[in-house]
Formats: structure tokens, C-alpha cells, sequence
């Protein structure tokens, strides 16, 4: 048993001796410390014996500790929910399913053109597919095409974001504001972006124009919604704490609506930036004239001639410029805004106003007078 | 004596009823009698203690002026003499979260309010740094934190750059609504000290809602005791014994005289928790009501 004087001494730090009578103090007694009368470990085990049983709480915990009790771990071996991997191990498991890929594909494709399993019309072998690059890199003159497009995607994003991120601030600040253009914005969100290409030729015919206005259209339909959900995210209890101090509306809007939503916007307009990146090759339909080239076109093209290997390679070089693009933009948040937290994998995570707590207040209630 | 000072407060039947479309009207507060002197040469520190759920945050933020809370629905509210009519710069207040701006660092934290009035209060942007590299020091923050995230600092730490930032604008009246309730035991200790050893400097009257009785009863010379939805005060004591400044919150809060006054107010606390909303009597309604003279007479 534990000597009572042990026991008195331990309560004496959460019990106040009081003059008073306390309505609690023997509850709180048996609250607190719910098993003190449970009778103690029979013997601690003997330092090198084995004990099977998990470490007992309270006083057994601190004997034997010159010997380590084996760590029960409810994860299996493999698999453990949010493990810790050092980044080479990273590599690895990211470079598999290209192993995998490739492997197979060397399978498939092996042999003679005609004794294949899958036509090279469909799917070439690796050699054919590499021996297209100095083609693809020469006279089909990729990297034009890739800057060609590049700049009609930026063109389109940046109209997209001049229009997108102030008015979707305004919508955001202004619930006026916020319903006039709300239901439109629903009504966006859901158009057919694939769709709208024959609409844009309809309107500007096939030139620059049409390409920078389709990607405009595209990415403001994202973009907007995706601004307003961020300045409403804001959390109400910086708006008080300004106001509080006499901010303005308009000094609360510049100096803490904006600011604190800025990061997320910016990620909206990443994600933006990669969608439009995506949709080019719609826009680039064009196979002479006005409005020529890019890497729509390029696929096009490679379509018509059966260049299978091209549009393969055309695929890859899409992608590697989009997962340039999206790092590039990571690494300018980072700069942009140093104060946004960052998750494990150096991912913006997310910013301390995402953790809610109950106690906060949410939306501001409406004040009304009493009938 | 000079000519009589108007109070800092003064509620005369103040009540407020929140109407949200679809949902029924809901009465948060409700005959709200109070006032808050203007004691010379240094504020009255009032704390209130209530269920959850009461309205305690209702009332600082009404006392606020937020334009989601004014008018009231019932009542007058007077600060200085003058009707509550929207939030001012002599009102700081201070919330248990999100105090700190995430996108400034610690010392534009701080300069913020005084940056919002840098024209009127005719400061350059030096004098605001300044000021600001003050404040830090005052709450007693390291200098080497001016440049740090909010993100960077404990909650100890967020809780005192928002202090620092309230007080760098010196209001008259500062409002604090559960401020340290998101700290953890020995956090709190100290940002009580830090509290008792601002307020001897700063001439505010404070208003500062607490879950904890024993903060309350530590802290305030006025004790209000807030009874359930529609919440309103019920019992009141004043001359509570004020902290000496020269003392560490825990070992004054350790002693057996600190233990009878709390448990004094816990009493009054219990028997509102027990008593039915109808039969609570608001004080000062009309002298009435559960009014307590004083606490630990010295």
C-alpha cells in the first residue's frame, strides 16, 4: 500500500488547505485520483524478468526502468498511418510505378512492329519513342510551341486574375456585392469550359484572341469562387479586434481581409495557372493560318500524320512545364508570404486561423429590435 | 474633489435580442443595470463569472460597440457620458483567439492600431516603431521577437503582442473576454502578473469576462456573476481585495485568505447555477436583487 503521508503530500499540490467548509474537496479527492486504493503491483518484476503486461500506470511506472519494455504498437509493420519516410525512401517509392510503366511497356512492346500485342499505332515501343525526340526537338520545333503556348496561357491567367481577384474580394467583403454576382458565380463554376471553344471561334475566329479569351473565361469561371470562399474564411475575430481598434471599413479590408486571405488566393490562382495549362491544347485547334501552333496544335498535327511517338512526347513535355509551373509558384508563396505555416513535405499548410475552436465567433449576428 | 467625472459605464436597462430570418428571436441579454465608476488615477477592474452560454461575451462586445450588436434592443448605453454608438479606439479589446494578425510580424502587430491613427495621432513612422518597441518591452516580450510570426510564438506570448497592441492606443477602457482561458496553468499565472503589473501603470478601467472563479476573485475589485440565458447580472461583489503587484500570482493565490474569497464567490456562483432563470433577480433592478456588499472586509 502506499503509505498515507506519500499520498496526503501528493494531494496538498492540488488541494488548497481552506478554513472554510469546501463542498468538494473529498470529491475531488476521488475524481482526481480515481484508483489510489487499488491495491498495488503484487512485487515489481525483477529488472531482467519479462513482464507481458503493459506498464501499469502510476507508481509501477517508474520501476525497472534499467530494462525497456517492448513497444506494443497498434500499427502494423508496413503500412503505418502518417509515417515519417526519409526523402531518399521518398524517391524511391515515386520512381516505382515509372519502373513498373516502363517495364511493362518494354514488354508489350517488344518484338517485330507487326508480331506486337499492341499495334505501334496505338502504343510504340521506348526506342521508337525516344528516337522521335530530335524530330520533335528540330523541325516540329517543341520548344516554340511550348513558349507559344506558355504565353497564351499567361495571358489568359492574367486577365483572368486582374478581373477575378478584386471582384472576388469585393464579393467576399460586401455581402451586397456578394449577392449580386453570387448566383452568376454558382452558374459559372458549372459551364462546359470544353465547350465554349467553338463559341470563342464564333466570336473572335481563331487568332490570339480567341486563345487568350477562351483560357480568360476558363480560368476566371475557377478563380472567382475560389476568391470569395477565401475572404469569407477569414476569421470574423480579426475583423472585431480591428474594428475594436477604430479601423475603417476600408482600413479593415486592405489591412486584414486581403493580407490574411492572400496566401489562399494566391493558391487558388496556382491551381488556376495549372488547370489553364491543361486546357490549352483545347483553344490550339487550328491548323494553319491565323492563330497557329502550340502544343495543341503540335498534337493535332502529330494526330493527322500518325505520329504516335509525338503525342506521347508532347503528353510528357505538357506535364513537365505544368509541374515546373505549380513549383514555381510554391517557391514564390513561400516568398510572398513567410508567415504561412508549412506542412511536413514543405507543402503550404494550412495557417493558424484554420484551427477552429467552438469558442470563436463565426458569422456576425444579425441585431434586430424587439417587437 | 473636483467636479463629480461621469462613469466609464453606465447601462440603464440595456437589453439585446438577436433576430436571425428562420430561426426564433433569441435574448441573449437583458436588464443590464450596472456602472462602472471612474476611480482617480486608476480604473476599476471588473470581472465577470457566468455559465457558458450567458452572454458574457454579448455584453463586452455591446460595450464594444460592434455595429453586429447595436443597438441595443432595450436600454441606454452610456461610456464617458456618451451613448455606445460604434467601436473606438478607446475601447481596446481582447479576445481569447486569433489575437494576433498571422500575416504581421510581432512588432507590426503591435504598431497596428497605432498605424490605423497614425494622422490623427500625428505620428511618423519612426515615433510609431518606437512606441511600438515599447509596448514589447512593457509585456515584457524579448526584443529579438519583434521580427517572429505569430505562428512562431506560444499562446503566452500571442496573448501578450494582442495586449501590447490594445494598450499601445491607451484606451480608457479595455475589454477582455476570456484572454487567458486557451493557456495552460503556469501561462496564466504569469500573464496575471503581467495584467496586475500593467494595470498599476496604465490608467484603464477593465472589464474582463473569466470562466475561472479564482482569476476573478485574483484579479478584479468588482466581481459580477452573470446568471443563464437571457443573461443578466445577479450578484455582485465589490471591494474585493485588488492583487499587490509586488506579489507572484501563485503564491498570492496559494494563501488561505485568497481560498475564502474565492470560495465565497464560488458559493454565490453555485446557488445561481441552481436557481431557476425565472426566479434570478437582476441586480440593482431596483435596489434589490442577490447584491453582496462586500467581499473580505479589510
Amino acid at each position: 500500500m502506499r503509505p498515507a503521508g506519500s499520498r496526503r503530500s501528493l494531494l496538498g499540490l492540488f488541494v488548497r488547505p481552506s478554513v472554510h467548509e469546501r463542498p468538494t474537496p473529498v470529491e475531488l479527492e476521488v475524481t482526481q485520483h480515481p484508483e489510489p486504493e487499488e491495491p498495488p503491483e503484487p512485487e515489481a518484476p525483477a529488472a531482467h524478468e519479462f513482464d507481458p503486461r503493459p506498464p501499469a500506470h502510476g507508481a509501477a511506472a517508474g520501476v525497472g526502468t534499467a530494462h525497456c519494455p517492448p513497444v506494443h504498437s497498434r500499427q502494423p509493420l508496413v503500412f503505418r498511418v502518417r509515417e515519417h519516410i526519409s526523402p531518399g525512401w521518398r524517391l524511391v517509392f515515386a520512381l516505382v510505378p515509372f519502373v513498373v510503366a516502363l517495364a511493362w511497356w518494354l514488354w508489350f512492346t517488344a518484338g517485330e512492329p507487326e508480331a506486337r500485342h499492341i499495334s505501334p499505332t496505338v502504343l510504340p515501343s521506348p526506342a521508337e519513342v525516344v528516337s522521335g525526340v530530335p524530330k520533335l526537338l528540330g523541325p516540329q520545333q517543341l520548344l516554340p510551341n511550348v513558349l507559344l503556348s506558355l504565353i497564351r496561357v499567361l495571358g489568359g491567367f492574367l486577365l483572368a486574375g486582374v478581373l477575378a481577384v478584386p471582384l472576388g474580394i469585393a464579393m467576399g467583403s460586401f455581402s451586397k456585392i456578394g449577392s449580386l454576382f453570387g448566383l452568376i458565380t454558382t452558374f459559372l463554376s458549372y459551364l462546359p469550359i470544353a465547350a465554349i471553344v467553338p463559341l470563342t471561334i464564333a466570336w473572335w475566329h481563331t487568332g490570339e484572341k480567341q486563345k487568350v479569351g477562351f483560357l480568360a473565361i476558363g480560368t476566371f469561371a475557377y478563380l472567382l469562387p475560389l476568391v470569395v470562399r477565401q475572404i469569407n474564411a477569414v476569421d470574423h475575430q480579426y475583423l472585431l479586434s480591428a474594428y475594436a481598434q477604430g479601423a475603417s471599413v476600408w482600413q479593415v479590408v486592405r489591412r486584414v481581409l486581403i493580407p490574411i486571405a492572400m496566401p489562399d488566393i494566391f493558391n487558388g490562382l496556382r491551381l488556376c495557372l495549372g488547370i489553364g495549362w491543361t486546357y490549352i491544347v483545347l483553344a490550339e485547334v487550328v491548323k494553319e493560318g491565323e492563330g497557329v501552333g502550340g502544343v495543341g496544335n503540335l498534337i493535332l498535327v502529330a494526330q493527322r500524320m500518325n505520329q504516335m511517338e509525338t503525342i506521347y512526347l508532347t503528353l510528357v513535355a505538357i506535364m513537365i512545364v505544368g509541374a515546373f509551373l505549380d513549383r514555381t509558384c510554391v517557391m514564390l508563396q513561400r516568398w510572398f508570404f513567410p508567415w504561412v505555416q508549412r506542412g511536413d513535405n514543405g507543402e503550404a499548410g494550412a495557417p493558424p486561423r484554420r484551427k477552429r475552436k467552438s469558442t470563436a465567433v463565426r458569422k456576425p449576428l444579425r441585431g434586430g429590435e424587439v417587437a | 474633489m473636483s467636479a463629480p467625472r461621469p462613469p466609464v459605464l453606465e447601462s440603464v436597462g440595456v437589453a439585446k435580442e438577436f433576430c436571425r430570418p428562420g430561426q426564433a428571436p433569441f435574448l441573449a441579454v437583458t436588464d443590464l443595470n450596472l456602472t462602472v465608476a471612474d476611480v482617480e488615477r486608476r480604473g476599476e477592474f471588473v470581472c465577470i463569472v457566468g455559465p457558458s452560454g450567458c452572454g458574457k461575451s454579448t455584453l463586452l462586445q455591446l460595450i464594444a460597440g460592434f455595429d453586429t450588436h447595436l443597438p441595443p434592443s432595450r436600454g441606454e448605453l452610456r461610456f464617458y457620458g456618451k451613448p455606445v454608438t460604434a467601436p473606438s479606439a478607446d475601447r481596446g479589446m481582447l479576445f481569447q483567439q486569433y489575437s494576433c494578425y498571422p500575416h504581421l510580424s510581432v512588432l507590426d502587430n503591435i504598431a497596428f492600431g497605432l498605424r490605423l491613427h497614425a494622422k490623427a495621432l500625428k505620428l511618423s513612422g519612426s515615433e510609431i516603431v518606437e512606441g511600438a518597441m515599447a509596448w514589447l518591452k512593457r509585456v515584457k516580450l524579448a526584443e529579438g521577437d519583434a521580427g517572429k510570426y505569430p505562428h512562431e510564438l506560444s499562446g503566452g506570448m500571442r496573448q501578450r503582442v494582442a495586449l501590447a497592441r490594445c494598450l499601445a492606443l491607451k484606451p480608457r477602457c479595455l475589454l477582455m473576454d476570456e484572454p487567458f482561458s486557451a493557456l495552460d496553468e503556469p501561462t496564466r499565472l504569469e500573464m496575471q502578473d503581467l495584467i496586475v503589473d500593467l494595470w498599476s501603470q496604465i490608467d484603464a478601467t477593465v472589464l474582463l469576462v473569466s470562466h475561472s472563479i479564482a482569476e476573478a476573485v485574483y484579479l478584479g475589485d468588482r466581481v459580477w456573476i452573470m446568471g443563464a440565458a437571457p443573461g443578466t447580472i445577479v450578484a455582485e461583489f465589490t471591494n474585493v481585495p485588488l492583487p499587490d503587484p509586488e506579489v507572484p500570482a501563485m503564491v498570492a493565490q496559494s494563501g488561505p485568505r485568497f481560498a475564502e474569497h474565492v470560495d465565497e464567490v464560488s458559493k454565490a456562483f453555485f446557488a445561481v447555477l441552481q436557481t431557476p432563470r425565472e426566479e434570478l433577480v437582476p441586480i440593482h433592478a431596483d435596489g434589490s436583487g442577490m447584491n453582496k456588499p462586500a467581499v473580505g472586509a479589510t
